[in-house]
């Protein structure tokens, strides 16, 4: 029988994957893509919650926040693409103008 | 006994998936290692033919190999062995959602994250030229720092989890024996959620506006 502990600590595990991934990664694409993976955890939590609280809340916050994930995707790839053609390269290190 | 076994072919899988990646010698191993776990898996699963065993056993297997491939999404030199992976990990979660009774979240998570989100991102790809954009040695916080971080915030969610969950009430298995995950969230859906169902209509109605007028070429430009 899989206890409920399981379950989070399978989704910390995930988000902090991907956070170690967005915090050391400087490819635009594999930051979206780790953040993606944080996206991931936070709705395997809210499935998990559902089930074992019996509230369906949690799935229906799960259409939400991947109907949101999507839309922010869908933005992120448009200003990479503006970016891409103003500085010629899809490196973070090189937006540096607003460094001090 | 089943763990020590299934954490050995975990490992056996890592080895040679590490090995296969370094020699360079195309996916020809993996993929006879990947087949031999996944049977010698099945043959495991159908000789423990109890429920509580089977989904306990697949609770490990999925979310290890959640976990692995999250692992090589952010390990990759190439983005799009990155991308690939993610649509490991995501299939993997949707298993999981399965497990857990949520199979409508299941599609939708197949079919939005892993079939609509991760098929833009490799358009992308095809529209930027890559040669500029691998990034291959420095990385912008340093790796040691990172591990540090995550073993940090793994010790703080280990000292919550071991002090009790005392903060919620939590049925072991709750069992519902009435209507099936796609009548329970259509019924939520539009009776308590419509008003965050509409609302979610415009944010994706905005964020299209926004991303086609931030893609846009500029009038004149070539």
């Amino acid at each position: 029988m899989v206890h409920l502990d399981q379950y989070i600590v399978f989704s910390t595990l995930l988000f902090l994957l991907g956070l170690a991934g967005f915090l050391s990664r400087r490819n635009l694409f594999v930051m979206l893509m780790s953040l993606e993976i944080m996206l991931n955890a936070a709705n395997v939590n809210f499935i998990a919650f559902a089930k074992y609280m019996g509230d369906i809340g949690g799935q229906m916050f799960v259409l939400f926040i991947i109907s949101i994930a999507a839309a922010d995707a869908a933005v992120a790839f448009a200003i990479i693409i503006s970016m891409y053609r103003l500085k010629g390269t899809t490196s973070v290190a090189s937006l540096r103008t607003l460094k001090g | 006994m089943i763990a020590a076994g299934f954490y050995a072919l975990i490992a056996w899988l890592v080895l040679s998936v590490w090995l296969a990646l370094r020699a360079r010698s195309g996916g020809a191993s993996t993929f006879w290692s990947l087949f031999i776990f996944i049977s010698i898996a099945l043959i495991i699963i159908f000789y423990f033919w109890d429920l509580t065993q089977i989904k306990s056993l697949l609770f490990y297997l999925f979310s290890t190999l959640a976990l692995l491939c999250a692992f090589y999404v952010i390990t990759s030199v190439n983005p799009v062995h990155s991308a690939c992976w993610l649509v490991g990990s995501l299939l993997n979660v949707a298993f999981l959602f399965v497990l857990l009774e949520a199979e409508f979240v299941a599609a939708v998570q197949v079919l939005i994250y892993a079939g609509a989100i991760v098929v833009m991102y490799l358009f992308m790809v095809m529209m930027i030229d890559f040669h500029r954009t691998l990034d291959l040695a420095l990385t912008r916080l340093p790796v040691p720092v990172v591990v540090a971080l995550v073993i940090l915030l793994c010790a703080e969610i280990w000292y919550l989890l071991a002090r009790g969950s005392a903060g919620f009430v939590s049925r072991p298995e709750a069992q519902p024996a009435g209507p099936g995950d796609v009548e329970a969230i259509g019924t939520a859906m539009f009776t308590s959620y419509a008003l965050p169902f509409e609302v979610i209509s415009l944010a994706l109605l905005a964020a299209l506006v926004g991303a086609v007028l931030i893609g846009k070429r500029k009038y004149g430009e070539q």
